[in-house]
């Protein structure tokens, strides 16, 4: 496509402009743009290329050309070293593998010799490497049994020959648990290769084999290295886009957790059937939109998480993960993305956390008023439904209507109240449950004389319905001493948390997240009544937060 | 060989008419030689070495000016650059059959970036509407693999105002390829 008149005289003049500013040193670059006066389309042009000018380019590489002859001509019946080809069984992008036996042996031995293409890997890097992986010997790992170098200078490679199916179509029709399974044999192969200080890089579901007795074999192991250049080289140029781990897109040094990221995505293929990365580079959201149990989601995002040192240590604590996952017992995954969080949300909030300002405590406080959960999820969703009823009703009622765009919220929730206890004549969880909603939201408005006795009668409702060693009733607790904090009446507020804590004690683990709440309130109301503030108070609250297993629900909270 | 020696040397008298003859010429050897590399199984190769290889099989020791290099190298960069749209169109129509030569940028699993290529393609030809000269550098430098050295020699500029251009023409494609 060529371009308009227009468009050309836009790119002219921005392509000179361009030329212009390379005459200044790249960061004062935009700083140039700046100070000259443009026609805005130009402008954008001359920011798109400089913007490009520092981003790595196609341009920057060699292009190589994958010449493939138009048939291959039939190798069956030729000798490589001691095996003879019998049959082509698979061809792939890097090699053509046929069948083959082994004609020295008193026995009789098959294996599958992988034909790579020639100058694919110099000599004696090749016949280093293989002597390493021939050691490599695991269950899961299908062996390397022999290797070399044609007269012609096509390397080869026999291996053990695994009759079997691809991972993610046997896992097909398995259960999630068996898939975790089926997986973990592979987590453990990986782990074994570390320990050899082998790294795969090239994890994904064609490499994975599984045979009729259900046994896990990894194919190719450090067949990327073998073909790289050297050590110190990273084979970036072979890796498949969609399960190459965010450090191989990038170029940049190869490490055990680039193959935690492997298992992770081949993870995230058997779980949601698809990649976590599309072939045009997006992320698939798959993840997010299944119904996948919460804590092996959050087991997947760890091992996939963007930054290396931010995964798994290693493919054994991987395993351990889904091995505590099988069992039932708390993921690591969960409370680590809990802590995860909380670091980036202290990242984020640094300065605010280093003055120990008042933001810090305030925006705490707000984490805590988000929660609202049940723990009987049946229950729950049958008071959701009530309560969207209720408030569906309540704002297609004819006075709101009517009222249009005049209506204050203030007026609807007065109203609400009304006719809440019009509605809900007896105590019940659902009424409690709407009350603390209608006590937040007039809290978030600071209309806090409305909100503190709404907040009273939930915590009255919950106590006559004999829930008064309730989570909920914990949490109404909760939030009753945060509305009164942000009410100044911190005394009261603070008599409220003696009595919320003294229960979370007997009723609540030790490890619940509620206590690193209750913390918190507890360490804004001694703020407030001693008026000193108390750094190291706070930090060791947030070491508290740090240790505690905080519920999923939250999770988006920090 | 001796009919592309030959034409270098005409390109003073007929420039346009023997430009194309060269283009095609080294179009079909350099096809030659890539499939010439083949037995058996498939190789991988840069592009430019599939140039380089061409020019010392061609040219090999016989002298030539400065002028006819730099129209060796520039018309095997544009017929490389021909080659790998050729294939990449080729792959996006699914086509098969023929003398197959895939390209890969970024990986040597997939073929996956023939659509880079072919938007590399149409920016390079906007390019060419902009300011023509730009092109020249980049079939010399990406698609020859000549060194700014190489080039600077051949086309009698300074390297740092050869810099400068490739800077910029390099700033532009990764403008339009982004885009």
């Amino acid at each position: 496509m060529s371009l308009t008149a227009e468009q050309l005289k836009n790119w002219q003049e921005a392509v000179a402009i361009f030329k212009q500013l390379t005459e200044h040193p790249d960061d004062k670059r935009l700083e140039a743009l700046s100070e000259l006066s443009l026609r805005e389309a130009v402008r954008q042009h001359v920011k798109a290329m400089l913007q490009a000018s520092q981003t790595e380019s196609t341009l920057d590489s060699d292009i190589s050309v994958w010449v493939l002859p138009n048939e291959l001509p039939d190798l069956s019946g030729q000798r490589l070293g001691a095996w003879r080809l019998s049959h082509e069984i698979g061809r792939g992008g890097m090699a053509v593998v046929y069948r083959a036996e082994r004609e020295d042996a008193p026995f009789a031995q098959s294996a599958a010799v992988k034909l790579l293409p020639r100058g694919a890997a110099g000599h004696e890097h090749f016949q280093r490497e293989q002597q390493v992986l021939a050691q490599l010997e695991h269950p899961n790992i299908a062996r390397l049994l022999d290797g070399g170098v044609d007269q012609d200078g096509t390397p080869w490679l026999a291996m053990e020959l695994i009759v079997g199916e691809r991972i993610d179509d046997y896992c097909r029709q398995l259960s999630v648990r068996r898939t975790v399974q089926c997986l973990l044999q592979v987590a453990h192969a990986v782990a074994h290769a570390h320990r050899h200080l082998i790294i795969h890089r090239d994890l994904k579901p064609g490499n994975i084999l599984v045979d009729e007795d259900g046994r896990a074999r990894l194919l190719d192991f450090g067949i990327a290295r073998l073909l790289s250049d050297g050590d110190h080289t990273p084979a970036t140029r072979i890796m498949t886009p969609e399960y190459a781990a965010p450090e191989q897109h990038r170029g940049e040094a190869i490490s055990t957790a680039t193959d935690v990221y492997g298992l992770g995505a081949v993870l995230h293929k058997l779980l949601t059937d698809e990649a976590p990365q599309r072939r045009d580079g997006s992320r698939s959201s798959a993840l997010h939109d299944r119904d996948i149990d919460r804590d092996l989601k959050a087991i997947v995002s760890k091992a996939l998480r963007e930054e290396p040192d931010q995964r798994y240590r290693s493919a054994e604590s991987l395993a351990n993960d889904l091995n505590r996952w099988l069992e039932s017992r708390p993921v690591e995954a969960a409370i680590g993305n809990r802590r995860y969080h909380l670091r980036k949300w202290l990242s984020r909030h640094r300065f605010a956390v280093i003055a120990g300002s008042i933001a810090v405590a305030s925006l705490l406080a707000g984490v805590a008023s988000t929660w609202w959960q049940s723990r009987q999820v049946q229950e729950q969703a049958r008071m959701v439904a009530t309560q969207n009823d209720f408030l569906t009703d309540l704002l297609a009622s004819p006075q709101s209507v009517a009222r249009g765009r005049q209506v204050q919220v203030v007026e609807i929730l007065d109203e609400a109240v009304l006719t809440l206890e019009q509605r809900f004549a007896e105590p019940s969880a659902a009424r409690a449950s709407l009350l603390s909603t209608l006590a937040r939201t007039f809290k978030q408005l600071d209309q806090f004389e409305s909100a503190l006795p709404l907040a009273q009668r939930a915590i009255d409702d919950l106590e006559t319905l004999g829930l008064d060693t309730d989570e909920r009733y914990l949490r109404a607790l909760l939030f009753q001493a945060g509305a009164m904090i942000a009410a100044t009446q911190h005394m009261e507020a603070k008599s409220v948390l003696v009595v919320a804590i003294t229960l979370a004690d007997t009723v609540l683990p030790v490890d619940d997240g509620l206590h690193g709440l209750l913390a918190i309130r507890e360490w804004l109301t001694d703020r407030h009544i001693n008026q000193t503030p108390d750094p190291d108070q706070l930090k060791s609250i947030l070491l508290l937060a740090d240790t505690l297993n905080w519920k999923p629900a939250d999770r988006g909270t920090f | 060989m001796t009919e592309i020696t030959a034409l270098l040397g005409q390109l003073d008298h007929d420039k346009r008419g023997t430009l194309d003859r060269l283009f095609g010429q080294l179009h079909g050897e350099l096809k030659i030689l890539a499939r010439s590399r083949l037995r058996g199984n498939a190789i991988t190769l840069t592009a430019t070495s599939l140039v380089h290889e061409l020019y010392l099989k061609l040219i090999g020791s016989e002298r030539l000016t400065l002028h006819s290099r730099q129209h060796f190298f520039a018309c095997s960069g544009a017929a490389m650059r021909q080659i790998l749209i050729d294939s990449a169109r080729a792959k996006a129509a699914e086509k098969r059959g023929g003398d197959q030569i895939m390209v890969t940028l970024t990986d040597v699993q997939h073929t996956t970036t023939h659509t880079d290529i072919l938007t590399l393609n149409e920016a390079m030809d906007e390019l060419g509407q902009i300011q023509p000269e730009l092109v020249e550098l980049v079939h010399l430098r990406f698609f020859a693999g000549l060194s700014m050295d190489d080039i600077a020699e051949v086309t009698e500029r300074s390297v740092r105002s050869l810099h400068r251009d490739w800077s910029t023409a390099r700033a532009f494609l990764g403008a339009r390829l982004q885009q």
